[in-house]
């Protein structure tokens, strides 16, 4: 059902079950949804490069939501990122908006909120 | 007149020849016709002389009545009569008499009968005299060899018994005490406390008689003669008193006196006696009062010792009767009734003690106690002091037999120690409570993410329904399987709930039979998010089949829970090597179960290994140190053990030891 014309929202987020619900979420409204457990499967797998908008955990085994941030910054990628988080504690929030982050989400999240954000993002992306 | 030659051969000579003559007639009458017969004899060669030797005959008569008695002397009556008239009438050697000689013959007859009758009469009194004398002097051997017995008798028990007995003469103490009285001294108690002087005058004037082999040795003596000296050498300031009785009891004319005293040896040694006078009845004389001393000083000793253990002691000591009344209680035991000893002498137990706490505890270890056994027990009890916690432990007594008379109770008054356990095992219930709480608040972060995340997926897949239920076809399979995924993570976070809820609410233990790899999955879940924050990889190692143990599960969950965040915390500065946190459980040693945490962190600092478990202990700058204080009390209260091990190449590894139900 995806296309190459359909951007891709890749999920970055160690639990299962928000992963699986995060894919219903986007997919409901259109959206082509990837997700990954860790942020090492996420840059070794091939929807890296095409990945048009970023949904991240903060807080992840090995390497976290920030540390990824920082990451694609340095080497030099512009896909925009949305933080998810539990742990919504104002020092993660600044962090994560200097490491380059579009929007900072508070598990658990509005789904409209979550899909505004997305749909922000990508149209910051196209334009 | 012509008796009076005879008395004395008749009073020596005649007694022996009376009693043989006495025992036949015929020897008693023979004596009749001999004496005559002699008489007539004697007469005629005297006759030429003086015709009056006739008389002579009137001898036969006096010695025949003398020696025989009546009837022979009435024999020899007629026949010196007869003879008397033939031989010594005119005419001589005939039996005519001469009318002018008749009222010689008459005279001479009456004369005869006259002695004949007079001389049996004193034989008879004689006779009974005799007897009497014979038998008073039979008597007086008699009583003389008793008193004989008895002298020895009494000198053999003077000599030979084991009580020390003082024979002394007391007359001039008599004395004195008399003239005293008679000098209008009514009160002699009242004078010699009051006169000093006079009693040592009056000690002075006891003269020891004799002392026994007893008395030697009680009183330390090389010989008799050295104690007979004078009483002053055995008394002491304290004797006085006794003595000052002894004499009122003399001077009040008692039987005796009976008293106790402490007197010294020669050597010395003070001893506590008891001693007896036995006071003469007067007339009697003074001269010999025998005066009994029994060394009680061991008796005193150990009367003393005992009444003082009794008395002060600070546990209540009583003894109760089979009829299960108190026959002696001492003042501890009064102090926690608050009733005098005399009230509660004779009462029964139940009437002091209440009736349930009687029928429920104390007749049933009573019972025990009066078969023979020592029974203890220990509990809450009503006193007016309010409850008590009192252990008690009843003893046999048997005095003098085989059957148990009495119960000998100890009881000691724990009610502080029991209050002091109590509030310790209250403050620790709070304090594990508090950190409890605490960890929970360290834990909140880990807690809100493991509640939210759930919820996030929840609002997620709600979100994405209402998308797909809002378009023209809705797809309903997808919608139904979103809804399906709703429920399980509602459910998920309600389980994370419930289970925080159990920790932070319930303090009481709850002790039931459970399984150590059920509490190990319980805390999972709770310490997930921890573990992921931590960067640390969880490894299960179960056994397969563990024996269950009883235990509270909350209590379990807390101390799994501490000791896991301690080997997190352990591992936070590894960096080199994998942070790896295995939980393990086995069946252990000894019927037990053992649940370890080993973790691959710093390791314990030798330094710190005793250490370790004490309260407020910690190495964490915002840690209360009481995690593992707390754990071990817990593992303990359960009748285990929490102890810690360094890992032979990395890290330590907390475990502890349950014991297995069977």
């Amino acid at each position: 059902m995806a296309d190459d014309a359909t951007p891709i929202i890749s999920v970055v987020d160690d639990d299962d079950s928000l992963r699986r619900s995060l894919r219903n979420l986007l997919g409901s409204v259109g959206f082509h949804a990837e997700t990954f457990p860790t942020a090492e499967a996420f840059l070794r797998s091939i929807h890296h490069e095409q990945t048009a908008c970023l949904v991240l955990d903060l807080r992840m085994p090995g390497m976290n939501g920030l540390d990824l941030l920082r990451h694609l910054a340095a080497t030099g990628s512009r896909i925009p990122a949305i933080i998810l988080t539990a742990h919504g504690d104002d020092v993660a929030r600044e962090q994560s908006l200097q490491a380059g982050a579009v929007a900072f989400l508070r598990k658990p999240f509005d789904g409209p909120a979550l899909l505004d954000a997305v749909a922000t993002a990508l149209r910051r992306q196209l334009a | 007149m012509l008796g009076v030659p005879f008395r004395p051969a008749v009073a020596t000579g005649g007694g022996p020849l009376q009693r043989r003559v006495a025992q036949s007639a015929v020897a008693r009458y023979g004596v009749a016709v001999v004496s005559v017969a002699v008489m007539v004899v004697l007469g005629l060669l005297l006759r030429p002389i003086v015709l009056a030797a006739g008389q002579l005959l009137l001898l036969a008569v006096l010695v025949t009545g003398w020696i025989s008695g009546l009837r022979p002397a009435l024999l020899a009556w007629g026949l010196a009569t007869a003879a008397f008239a033939y031989h010594f009438t005119l005419p001589l050697d005939s039996v005519k008499v001469d009318p002018d000689q008749v009222p010689r013959l008459m005279i001479f007859a009456l004369v005869a009968g006259f002695m004949a009758t007079m001389s049996a009469a004193r034989r008879r009194a004689e006779d009974l005299l005799r007897s009497a004398r014979d038998e008073l002097e039979a008597r007086v051997r008699e009583r003389t060899t008793e008193l004989g017995e008895s002298e020895r008798r009494y000198r053999h028990i003077f000599d030979s018994t084991g009580v020390s007995i003082w024979e002394e003469d007391l007359s001039r103490v008599k004395q004195a005490l008399d003239h005293l009285q008679a000098r209008g001294v009514h009160d002699v108690g009242d004078y010699l406390a009051g006169h000093p002087e006079f009693v040592e005058h009056v000690i002075a004037l006891v003269k020891i008689v004799d002392v026994n082999d007893a008395s030697v040795a009680l009183f330390e003596a090389g010989s008799k003669e050295e104690l007979v000296v004078s009483l002053l050498r055995i008394f002491v300031p304290e004797t006085r008193a006794a003595f000052r009785k002894a004499m009122t009891s003399l001077a009040e004319g008692r039987p005796f006196f009976q008293g106790e005293s402490v007197v010294q040896t020669l050597k010395g040694q003070r001893l506590t006696v008891l001693f007896t006078v036995t006071f003469p009845r007067p007339p009697a004389s003074f001269e010999s009062v025998l005066v009994t001393v029994t060394d009680i000083t061991d008796r005193k000793r150990a009367e003393y010792l005992t009444g003082h253990v009794f008395e002060t002691s600070p546990d209540a000591v009583y003894i109760v009767g089979r009829d299960y009344r108190y026959q002696r209680v001492n003042a501890a035991f009064e102090r926690r009734w608050r009733l005098p000893a005399q009230r509660i002498v004779g009462m029964r137990v139940d009437e002091l003690a209440g009736t349930e706490p009687f029928e429920a505890t104390y007749k049933p270890h009573l019972d025990r106690c009066f078969a023979g056994e020592e029974a203890s027990f220990v509990g809450w009890f009503p006193t007016p002091a309010g409850r008590q916690y009192l252990a008690a432990t009843y003893s046999p007594l048997r005095p003098d037999s085989q059957r148990v008379e009495a119960a000998l109770a100890i009881t000691r008054d724990l009610t502080d120690h029991a209050r002091a356990a109590e509030a310790l095992q209250q403050a620790q219930a709070e304090l594990a409570h508090m950190t409890r709480v605490t960890t929970l608040g360290e834990m909140t972060a880990s807690i809100a993410h493991e509640v939210n995340q759930p919820l996030a997926a929840i609002v997620a897949d709600a979100n994405a329904s209402l998308n797909w239920l809002a378009s023209a076809t809705p797809d309903l399979d997808r919608v139904r399987e979103a809804l399906a995924a709703i429920v399980k993570d509602g459910h998920r976070a309600a389980n994370v709930i419930q289970r925080i809820r159990q920790l932070v609410t319930r303090t009481v233990p709850q002790k039931a039979r459970l399984d150590v790899n059920d509490v190990i999955r319980d805390v999972v879940p709770l310490i997930a998010t921890e573990v992921r924050s931590h960067e640390v990889s969880l490894r299960l190692d179960l056994a397969v089949a563990v024996p269950p143990v009883v235990a509270d599960r909350v209590q379990l969950q807390q101390v799994l829970i501490n000791l896991v965040m301690n080997g997190m915390e352990a591992m936070t500065s590894i960096a080199d090597r994998p942070r790896e946190l295995v939980i393990r459980s086995r069946p252990h040693e000894g019927g037990q179960v053992l649940l370890a945490v080993e973790d691959a962190g710093v390791g314990i600092d030798p330094s710190s290994v005793s250490r370790l478990f004490t309260a407020f202990f910690t190495t964490k700058r915002d840690g209360m140190g009481m995690g593992l204080s707390i754990s071990r009390s817990i593992i303990e209260a359960h009748g285990g053990r929490l102890w810690a091990t360094s890992n032979a190449r990395h890290g330590a590894t907390f475990q502890f030891a349950l014991p297995a139900l069977r």
